[in-house]
């Protein structure tokens, strides 16, 4: 007699389908089945998801899917996570100071100082001080080279020029004596005049030197001590920039502001510990490491970690339908970055580079209402149902039918909210854990290290690799390679960097390399996955050394990234340890491991061959 | 081996089917030349300054990303302008004729513009210009800011 069983896994963006034909105590075939998930892991809306990923498994088969005999659901780990960014410093322009841009063509090359005067003014210049001009929008670019030569002749010492428009190097062409200058300078109008002023223009390819160290402005502007080390935030803000401006204002102030980010509490088994959110990641974690098991977490009422705590602690609840007060943060990722942040004060939208802390939470609660959705399925399709075993568990099941593994055997399923890992002993017992951190975290530092402010084009970043579109008939891929078209490539994409996505090419409107762009991804990557994977390892670890383990195998949707693999199994191989991508029952690659082991798990409890 | 940075560098060049009535000779990058060669018996059939000012522009354009060109006012043909983008050194020419501003670059294929314009704003025809000079650079083109 033929039989069919399915395990499906609902997962949180796709539910898989491992179908199994049994004949005479034998899994002869299975087939796989996959649907994006319908609604909120764990809720009825699933039902959906799951009549489609069955009947594309049974379709395979060549049945109908309500032929089925059995279906074994997963008992869904009851985990999810959430992050946030906190900037711990800030700078502020109380009176604007500091003009350091990087227009693409600024004109002239060096360093000039002078008082700032308004171009119209130099009529009213005397011929003891040096000056730089200042030129408005409505001045041409050739009425301000008249004006700068024909006052230059009079002996007015003109030593640079700051422009509203995209006009420096037209300016400085017709210049008889040359001079820094800076253009595309956005609010002119707030450029404070007859203030003492530096403007630096370093030579194509080079950056300024005088102006991005602070014991450079010192000299230019004779700055004391004190004076030095109020300058330091500008020196910072201007470092990398081709060219800048500094003008010094009698009541300028500009600060660097460690802004109070609050305190997170852990409370371990036996003693809460502190971790102040400004002192950075690494000390954070050193308390999250510290802490024998996690009770709970909570944050300083009031400020950003303390609301983002509280907020991942209330979506569960509303979830799992139990009072917040029942919901418990098990874990906590801090990971520190460097983000652009706009200047408060800025005359020229220039950004400074400001320290932030990302913070990533994960809350595990009772059971999730599995066997609510059981029941409900179970009346729609009018079949038995059956709830399988935990999904950890589940998971190692199914990637030991990749071809090259064995016990004990370590399996890593990194999702968007969470990384999950479960260990299996040789014995087969088994041991799962979850912890925070993972792909949603990954895309929210690209966002935030780009200056994007664009989950989705930092999720496309995250999982596309890059290219340069070098001429109208070909593009370099970031690994050097190059590819030629046919056809004209579209001009809006010409010089730019594009996300080589399967259904098509996006821009990235940037500034920022190619080379920027793929470092900011991989650092990402290392810092939010390759550390979780170090963490767990050392988690489950019985002695703390990770030699111990010789396979760790990737799975889920997450491990289809192009470079996770690659760059799990360079990191791991460190260790001696083997790693890789899972392969599925030979055929399914990093997919269907839940289903897979759900279906598997059936087989071994009703004593089937397989 | 050392190299040397190049004192002439290689000019774009704007073909300006135009003539000068009542505008003054531009004041122009001292390294433009500019070359009124017009068969009397055609003029009739050319523009005006209206023609030369926007090719004044697509220059200042050009001029701004650092490139050099040059303005040749005369009665031109778009074959003979699109032949002298293959043959260039830049390998970009650029047509200003009858208020339109035609861009052709060495790099496509068959005889069609890489941008044709119509009717544009002097500060468009500047952008115009630093487009064509980004052909050269291998930069991202500038979106144009008022069309008409």
């Amino acid at each position: 007699m033929i039989r069919y069983v399915a395990g499906v896994d609902i997962g949180n963006a796709t539910t898989e389908t491992a179908l199994g034909m049994l004949e005479n105590g034998n899994l002869i075939r299975c087939e796989s089945g996959i649907a994006p998930t319908a609604g909120v892991k764990g809720t009825k809306d699933n039902i959906l998801g799951i009549i489609q990923s069955l009947k594309d498994a049974a379709s395979k088969m060549g049945i109908d899917y309500k032929a089925l005999d059995l279906i074994r659901i997963n008992e869904a780990t009851p985990v999810i996570g959430d992050f946030a960014m906190e900037t711990i410093t800030e700078t502020i322009i109380t009176e604007s100071t500091l003009i350091g841009h990087n227009p693409d063509t600024p004109g002239g090359m060096g360093l000039g100082t002078g008082k700032t005067i308004l171009i119209g003014d130099l009529a009213q210049a005397g011929t003891d001080e040096k000056y730089i001009v200042v030129v408005p929008e409505d001045v041409d670019f050739l009425d301000a080279a008249r004006l700068i030569n024909e006052n230059a002749e009079h002996g007015i010492q003109i030593e640079g020029a700051i422009l509203k428009k995209d006009d420096g190097v037209l300016v400085n062409n017709r210049l008889k004596r040359k001079i820094p200058i800076v253009d595309e300078v956005e609010m002119i109008g707030r450029v404070p005049l007859g203030m003492p002023c530096a403007v630096e223009v370093a030579a194509p390819g080079g950056c300024i030197d005088l102006l991005a160290n602070p014991y450079g402005i010192a000299t230019v502007f004779a700055l004391n001590t004190k004076e030095t080390r109020q300058i330091v935030p500008i020196a910072k803000a201007l470092i990398g920039n081709r060219s800048a401006v500094v003008i010094k204002t009698p009541s300028g102030e500009i600060r660097e502001r460690r802004i109070p980010a609050g305190e997170i509490l852990i409370h371990g088994e036996h003693k809460t510990y502190r971790a102040a959110v400004d002192r950075g990641a690494q000390e954070i974690m050193a308390v999250v490491g510290k802490t024998s098991e996690i009770r709970d977490v909570t944050g300083t009422t009031g400020t950003n970690v303390g609301g983002m705590l509280e907020k991942v602690r209330l979506e569960m609840a509303a979830l799992t339908e139990q009072d917040s007060k029942d919901v418990f943060i098990r874990d906590l990722m801090a990971v520190d970055t460097i983000v652009p942040k706009e200047v408060q004060g800025n005359l020229a939208n220039e950004f400074a580079m400001e320290k932030a802390v990302g913070i990533a939470a994960m809350v595990k609660t009772h059971k999730l209402h599995m066997e609510r959705l059981a029941r409900a399925l179970s009346e729609e399709l009018g079949l038995p149902i059956d709830i399988g075993g935990v999904e950890g568990s589940m998971a190692v099941r199914g990637a030991l039918t990749t071809p090259g593994t064995d016990k004990p055997l370590l399996v890593l399923d990194i999702g968007a909210g969470s990384t999950d890992v479960c260990l299996m002993e040789e014995d087969g017992r088994t041991k799962p854990i979850h912890l925070a951190g993972a792909g949603n975290m990954v895309t929210m530092l690209i966002s935030a290290e780009l200056g994007l402010d664009n989950f989705r084009l930092a999720e496309d970043i995250k999982k596309y690799p890059l290219a340069k579109v070098e001429s109208l008939y070909h593009i370099r891929h970031e690994d050097g390679s190059v590819q030629f078209f046919e056809e004209a490539i579209d001009s809006k994409l010409y010089g730019r960097t594009i996300i080589v996505k399967p259904e098509g090419w996006k821009a990235i409107k940037t500034k920022k390399s190619l080379e920027k762009i793929r470092q900011v991804r991989r650092e990402a990557k290392e810092k939010v996955l390759i550390q979780n994977i170090l963490r767990a390892l050392k988690t489950v670890s019985l002695t703390g050394n990770l030699n111990e383990f010789e396979h760790v195998v990737l799975v889920g949707g997450s491990s289809l990234d192009f470079e996770l693999g690659n760059m799990v199994t360079d990191a791991l191989s460190y260790y001696g340890i083997i790693s890789g991508k899972a392969n599925i029952r030979k055929t399914e690659g990093p997919r269907n491991a839940v289903a897979t082991g759900l279906l598997l798990s059936y087989l071994e409890e009703n004593g089937y061959g397989i | 081996m050392e190299y040397k940075e190049s004192a002439a560098p290689p000019k774009i060049h704007i073909f300006c089917t135009g003539i000068r009535a009542n505008l003054p000779p531009a004041e122009c990058f001292s390294e433009i030349r500019i070359e009124e060669k017009i068969e009397s018996d055609s003029r009739s059939a050319l523009g005006g300054d209206a023609e030369i000012r926007l090719a004044e522009e697509v220059g200042y354009g050009i001029e701004e990303e650092g490139l050099s060109y040059q303005i040749e006012i005369g009665s031109y043909e778009r074959e003979a302008v699109w032949d002298a983008s293959r043959s260039s050194e830049l390998g970009v020419s650029i047509l200003v004729k009858a208020g339109e501003i035609t861009v052709y670059c060495r790099q496509l294929k068959g005889m069609s513009p890489l941008f044709q314009h119509e009717s544009l704003t002097l500060v468009d025809a500047r952008i115009v210009g630093k487009n064509a000079a980004r052909i050269v650079k291998n930069k991202p083109f500038s979106e144009l800011v008022q069309r008409i």
